[in-house]
This record gives C-alpha cells, sequence and structure tokens, in this order.
C-alpha cells in the first residue's frame, strides 16, 4: 500500500477502501482537473427518462417480477419491440445473477447491455411496498431504476447509471420520490438534485 | 548511385521549373538527411559513451558538420553540403524554416504541458522562485552584456536580448533527472515544476516586450522614444492577455466542436494549424511566432483532448527537436566565437549563477533550507531550447551578432553540461525543508485498491477498465512514470489508475467517485464472467498438441 493510503481493509474481498485519503504532491497532481461544474451530465437523465417511462406504483413484489415489469413497460411505450422483449429481459437478469444491482436505501438499478436496443434507454419504477432485490443492505427496494443501453455502441452509458444512483443519494430527495404524485414531480426531484 | 539520384532530382521533377529550384531542393534533401543522421548519432554518442544529455550531441553533431566547419567544406561535384549562406543567418532560410517549424512546434507542446492547476497550487513558492529566477537572470544577462563590452547601454537590444536569453529554464532535463530518481514528487521538485511554469509563461512575455521594443527601435533611425516603446510594450502584452484569455474562453467549444471529427489524428493536425496560425498572427503584430504556438498550447492544455495531443505530436516532436538543435549548433561561428571564448565561459558561468541565487533566494524565504534552496535554484539552471530561439530570433532579425549568438549558446551548453552533476548531487541528504511546513489543503480524493492475485491478472485489468473508460468517451492517457500509471479525463473529470505488481489502485474526486466505481465494478463483473469461460476452454494441453503437431507436418 503507498503511504499515502490510509486504507481500512476489508480482507475477504480483496478490496480496500480508502476514503478521504491525502495525496502526495506528485500523486495530486496527477489529478489536475478536480471541481468544475459537472456540466458533463447536462441533465441527460432529461432525455432519457420521459414522463411516460416512470410507474408510479410497481405491482411486482420479488426480483424477477419488478424486472420484468418494467421491461414490459417498456414493450408497452414502444420503447423495445415485443419480439425483443426476452432477450432484453435475458440481458438484465443475466447481468443481475453476476452480481444484484440492489444498492443501499431502498434504492436498486438494474441494468443490461444489449443490441435489442439501439439508444440509451431508461425507466423508473417505484413500489409502495417494496420489493425484495437482493440489496446490499438488505432492506426491500422501493425506487428501481432500469436501464439499457445498445453493446456495440460506445457512449456514456455506466456513467448514466452513476449519475442517476448519485442523484438518489440524498435521503430528502429519496423521501419526496416516495411520496411524489406524479412523473413530473419526480423529474423536478431529479434536477433539484442535479443542481445542488 | 547518389550522383544519379541528384542528377535525377536535379533534371526530373523541377525540370519545369527554374533550375535553381531543383538545386535548392537537392541541397535540403541532402541537408536533412545529415542532419537527421549526425543529430541522432551524436544524441546516442552523447547519452552512450559521456552520458550526457543528447541535446548536446546534437548541438555538437550541428558544429560539427555545419558550414563552419565540415559542411562547409566542398565535395567533388556538387560543393559544400552546407554552403556559406550570406546575410545574418549562415544556413539557408529553407533549412531555417525547418528549426523554425520545430520550435513552433516545440512551444505548441510545451504549452499544452503547462498545468496551470499546479501552479495555482504551488503559486506561492512557485511565483516567488519563477520571478526571482526570471528577474535575476534578466539583469545578470543584461549586466553581463554591458560588462562584457557586447552593448553600450543596459537598454541596447543586445544587451536586452542577452537578459532575454538567460531568462527561460527548460525544465524537461531537471524533471527527467528527478523523475529518475524518484524525487519529482518532493518539495522541492514540485515547487521547481510550478515555478517552470511561472517561468515560461513570464519569460514568453519578457521575449514578447523584447522583441517588440528591439523591433521598434530597428526601424527607427533616430534613438527610440520611450513613449513609442511603451506604445510598443502594450501592444505586445495586449496581443498576448487578448489571445490567451480569448484562447482559454473557446478551447472547451472548439474542442468540442473538434471532437465531432471522431478522428484524433484530424483533430491533432487542426490543432497545429491553429498553432501555426497565431504564430503567423504574432509575428505580423511584431511578436516572435513562437508566442502564438504557446499561447494555443496553453489554451487547449486545460481541454480533456490535451494528452491525448501531446501523444498524436510526439513523433512530430521526437523528429523536429534533433533538427531544431542541430540547426542551432550549425549558427555557431566558431571564429567569430574564438575571440570572444572568455566572454562565453563568463556570460554561461553568469547565467547559471543567476538562477541558482535568483531562484535559491525566494525558495529560502518560502519555506526551505539552505539545501533545499540550493536544490531549487540548481533544478532551474538548465536552458536549452528557448535561449537557443531567443539567440536564433536575435541572430536572424540581425539584431546580435555572430560573436553575441555564439556567446549565447554558451549559456545553453554550459548549463546543460553542469546542470546534470550539480542537480544530482544536490539532490543528495536530507530533507530541504526549513520547517515543517504547514500541510497544504488537499483535494479530497478517494482511493480505492484492489488485490489482485496476479500482476498479469492486474495489467488484464487495467486495460480492461481503460478500454471501458474509452467506451464511455474518457481519454485515456498513460504517463511516463516508473509505476504504471494512467490519466483518464473527461472535460472536468480525471482519474488515475496506478497498478503496482499485483495491486490496482484507482484515485478519484470525490465528487465523481460514484463515475468511476460504477465503471470498474462493471469490469470486474466481466472479468469474473471472461475467468468462467476460460475454465469452459478446451485444454492448454490438447490446444498445444494441435499447435505443435503443424510444425513437423
Amino acid at each position: 500500500m503507498p503511504p499515502f493510503c490510509k486504507a481500512e481493509s476489508t480482507a475477504s474481498s480483496g478490496v480496500q477502501h480508502a476514503e478521504n485519503v491525502a495525496l502526495t504532491p506528485d500523486q495530486a497532481m496527477l489529478l489536475p482537473c478536480l471541481g468544475g461544474k459537472g456540466r458533463h451530465m447536462n441533465k441527460r437523465y432529461r432525455k432519457v427518462l420521459q414522463p411516460r417511462n416512470i410507474i408510479l406504483d410497481l405491482h411486482a413484489t420479488d426480483k424477477p417480477g419488478v424486472i420484468a415489469e418494467l421491461v414490459d413497460h417498456l414493450v408497452s411505450t414502444g420503447d423495445i419491440a415485443p419480439q425483443k422483449r426476452d432477450e432484453v429481459l435475458a440481458a438484465v437478469l443475466s447481468r443481475e445473477k453476476r452480481m444484484s444491482t440492489g444498492l443501499q436505501h431502498g434504492v436498486a438499478v438494474p441494468h443490461g447491455k444489449t443490441d435489442a436496443v439501439s439508444d440509451l434507454i431508461a425507466v423508473l419504477g417505484r413500489s409502495r411496498h417494496g420489493a425484495e432485490f437482493a440489496s446490499l443492505d438488505g432492506r426491500p427496494a422501493q425506487i428501481f431504476v432500469l436501464i439499457l443501453s445498445p453493446e456495440s455502441m460506445a457512449g456514456p452509458h455506466v456513467e448514466f447509471l452513476a449519475e442517476i444512483s448519485r442523484l438518489l443519494t440524498r435521503a430528502e430527495i429519496r423521501e419526496r420520490l416516495l411520496a411524489a404524485e406524479s412523473a413530473e414531480e419526480i423529474l423536478n426531484l431529479f434536477d433539484q438534485s442535479a443542481d445542488r | 548511385m547518389i550522383a544519379a539520384v541528384t542528377n535525377g532530382a536535379v533534371a526530373g521533377p523541377f525540370a519545369t521549373g527554374p533550375p535553381e529550384v531543383g538545386r535548392v531542393m537537392t541541397e535540403v534533401a541532402l541537408q536533412l538527411a545529415v542532419i537527421l543522421i549526425a543529430a541522432r548519432l551524436g544524441g546516442f554518442i552523447a547519452q552512450s559513451y559521456f552520458r550526457a544529455p543528447s541535446v548536446l550531441g546534437e548541438l555538437a553533431a550541428g558544429m560539427l558538420f555545419g558550414p563552419y566547419a565540415l559542411g562547409g567544406l566542398p565535395l567533388p561535384g556538387w560543393g559544400p553540403v552546407f554552403p556559406l549562406k550570406g546575410g545574418p543567418l549562415p544556413v539557408s532560410t529553407e533549412l531555417y524554416g525547418f528549426a523554425m517549424l520545430a520550435s513552433i512546434v516545440l512551444l505548441f507542446i510545451s504549452g499544452l504541458e503547462t498545468d496551470p492547476k499546479t501552479f495555482l497550487r504551488y503559486s506561492v513558492s512557485g511565483l516567488a522562485v519563477g520571478v526571482g529566477g526570471i528577474v535575476t537572470a534578466f539583469a545578470i544577462g543584461d549586466v553581463a552584456a554591458v560588462l562584457l563590452g557586447i552593448a553600450d547601454s543596459f537598454l541596447s537590444p543586445p544587451a536586452l536580448f542577452l537578459g532575454t536569453v538567460a531568462t527561460a529554464t527548460s525544465v524537461g532535463l531537471t524533471a527527467r533527472l528527478l523523475s529518475e530518481r524518484r524525487k519529482m514528487g518532493s518539495p522541492e521538485g514540485v515547487t521547481i515544476l510550478a515555478a517552470a511554469v511561472f517561468d515560461d509563461v513570464l519569460g514568453i512575455v519578457v521575449l514578447a516586450l523584447v522583441v517588440a521594443v528591439t523591433r521598434a527601435k530597428g526601424s527607427q533611425s533616430t534613438p527610440a522614444d520611450w513613449k513609442h516603446i511603451a506604445l510598443i510594450g502594450a501592444k505586445a502584452l495586449g496581443f498576448w492577455i487578448l489571445f490567451t484569455a480569448v484562447g482559454l474562453l473557446l478551447a472547451r467549444r472548439l474542442t468540442h466542436l473538434l471532437k465531432r471529427l471522431r478522428s484524433m489524428t484530424t483533430i491533432a493536425s487542426i490543432c497545429v494549424g491553429l498553432a501555426l496560425l497565431v504564430a503567423g498572427l504574432s509575428e505580423m503584430a511584431g511578436l516572435a511566432m513562437i508566442i502564438g504556438a504557446y499561447i494555443v498550447g496553453l489554451s487547449l492544455s486545460q481541454t480533456d483532448i490535451a494528452y491525448e495531443l501531446q501523444e498524436r505530436l510526439r513523433p512530430l516532436y521526437d523528429f523536429l527537436i534533433p533538427i531544431f538543435f542541430c540547426v542551432m549548433g550549425m549558427l555557431v561561428n566558431f571564429f567569430a566565437v574564438k575571440s570572444v571564448l572568455l566572454a562565453a565561459v563568463f556570460y554561461g558561468l553568469a547565467g547559471i549563477g543567476a538562477k541558482i541565487v535568483g531562484c535559491g533566494i525566494p525558495a529560502w524565504f518560502t519555506g526551505f533550507n539552505l539545501r533545499g534552496a540550493v536544490r531549487i535554484g540548481t533544478g532551474m539552471i538548465p536552458r536549452a531550447e528557448v535561449a537557443l530561439i531567443v539567440a536564433g530570433i536575435g541572430l536572424s532579425s540581425n539584431i546580435i551578432s555572430p560573436e553575441v549568438f555564439g556567446i549565447a549558446v554558451s549559456l545553453t551548453m554550459l548549463s546543460t553540461l553542469l546542470a546534470p552533476p550539480l542537480i544530482v548531487r544536490a539532490f543528495q541528504g536530507g530533507s530541504g525543508l526549513r520547517v515543517a511546513v504547514e500541510k497544504r489543503k488537499e483535494e479530497e480524493i478517494r482511493s480505492v485498491s484492489l488485490d489482485l492475485p496476479s500482476a498479469e491478472l492486474a495489467e488484464f485489468l487495467v486495460s480492461r477498465i481503460n478500454r471501458a473508460f474509452r467506451n464511455e468517451e474518457y481519454f485515456v492517457h498513460r504517463l511516463h512514470t516508473d509505476t504504471p500509471t494512467w490519466q483518464i479525463r473527461k472535460e472536468d473529470i480525471s482519474f488515475t489508475i496506478i497498478q503496482d505488481d499485483r495491486r490496482v489502485i484507482l484515485n478519484m474526486p470525490a465528487r465523481y467517485q460514484h463515475i468511476a466505481r460504477f465503471i470498474v465494478l462493471e469490469e470486474i463483473l466481466n472479468l469474473s464472467e471472461f475467468l468462467e469461460s476460460v475454465r469452459k476452454m478446451q485444454s492448454p494441453e490438447d490446444m498445444g498438441a494441435q499447435l505443435l503437431k503443424g510444425v513437423f507436418e
């Protein structure tokens, strides 16, 4: 471990986390462009997440059910061709098999790469009662953002996933999202979180 | 064979043009051939046999094969390869054109490599050291010119030029020596780098002023009046400020547009084109061309394509730089320098002393002890390309004589020769800090390290992670460090990945850590799937047998 890394080791996973480390000057110099206004995201979720792709009440209560419901919604809105439904579902479930995308605090971001879609598409679903999603904190998930991106086309896809997750890190935003009455209200909450 | 080729060239493609065009082009081709081969071999000999920087070998090759030495000897059936030209320059305008192109590319790249953020971070000590070095070196260079009888007053053009030649530190040599010894990250190393940025910028401003003022003086038969000089100086500064401001404001928008062209080669070519364009404009405004090139580089240094540009331009740089130093060596007139040899040595040593004192004292005042101050002072000694470019401008504009040019070159030679042993010696021993300086406010950086079972797997994972970042439209750039390190950039975001044997270390600004974490996580999951598929692979023995069987068929 380099001297700058004050790490706490979680030996079982082989991953070490070092939070708030102080860098030596040369290492700090390697990171010359910190800060900034985060213009890169440019509220891309506004383009990808249309109000029609927001489901206020999901019915499913388990992981496969929630994912299928989200995918079926995209079929019903015409974002996914009906004959591609199974292919898309398989891609998301296969990613889920490798590691659950259930994060913490009731947020899950199932996603998959498949050429059944030609561009980045997303759907947000909310469950009042919550669904078991094998989350990191073991709690049921209530906010789901399903993200699909074409496999053979490069683009800031994982970055989008990361950014959406970041917008949901504030407890206040999550609480208000769960209480929101409309899709537009939910999108406004994202705007507030992004403008922070 | 050579004669046949030569004759063919003369009679062939240029047969329709005036006959002298063919001869001139053939001459340039032969000259470039000699220069490329001699400079490269000279650099190699200097490095391998004398353990000296290759620059010295390239300069020496130029002196040896130039018009004042072997190059001036006639070849049977052709005449001298480097015939001595009349006018201020001993080499042909065509050949000097290549050296100018090299200097434009060089300053463009040096602008690109400038990191204004480092400069701000270590701004206090860096500014003090940079300004101290510039002022002292300029003053000592200027005074030396008068003391040596080269100029009659401190404000006469040769004195101003010798002052300017003495100012510009070329930190490349120091950076290489320090990074070889892992001292680049020391407080002294970082201060030298930051000071070098101020030194570059201020040096260019000084050059802009001196060129403008001396040209204004040259155009007037009567002694220049101060009002006129002030006007010219203001114009030079105005050009510098205007273009730098416009450049910094527009660079991001410009690169955004350029990225639509998709090809980095196309983008790099266009950027060099812009550097040449602004170089031309700056010459038209009465400044030196390199000033324009530096401004364009500086403007682009803060964009996400800066590293990619540097990488693309590296081959062009490697090709042109030996030509530049070799041609500069060719400009040295031994016969003229012989008479001023002592003066040359005096000026060279004065220039070296100026930086040690001029940079060392401010370093001492900003928290370093004597050892640290000497380290910083010696680190700022090397002068190379910029000093030569300045001297070349003086010579080609007839402002300085061949003797003075020789004196100016002596500073480059002496400093390049003496700096490496001095720097190495200075950096031995303990801390260079007078007191434990208070910890500077660091950016909030998060770091994650992943331990892999083997270095090979770590290397593989890093290559996959880099590819994943590229797919997410990031620019990935390998840094020239001992431990494999990559810088990953997109607009405001910058991450670094370090592969230290079996360990992969990811440094991320807290603000953007989620992006890096997600991208790396996805790659690790892909890796585990990949390893799963390897297990399903046909047995390696069978594959090996299949491959070997074919050998005897």
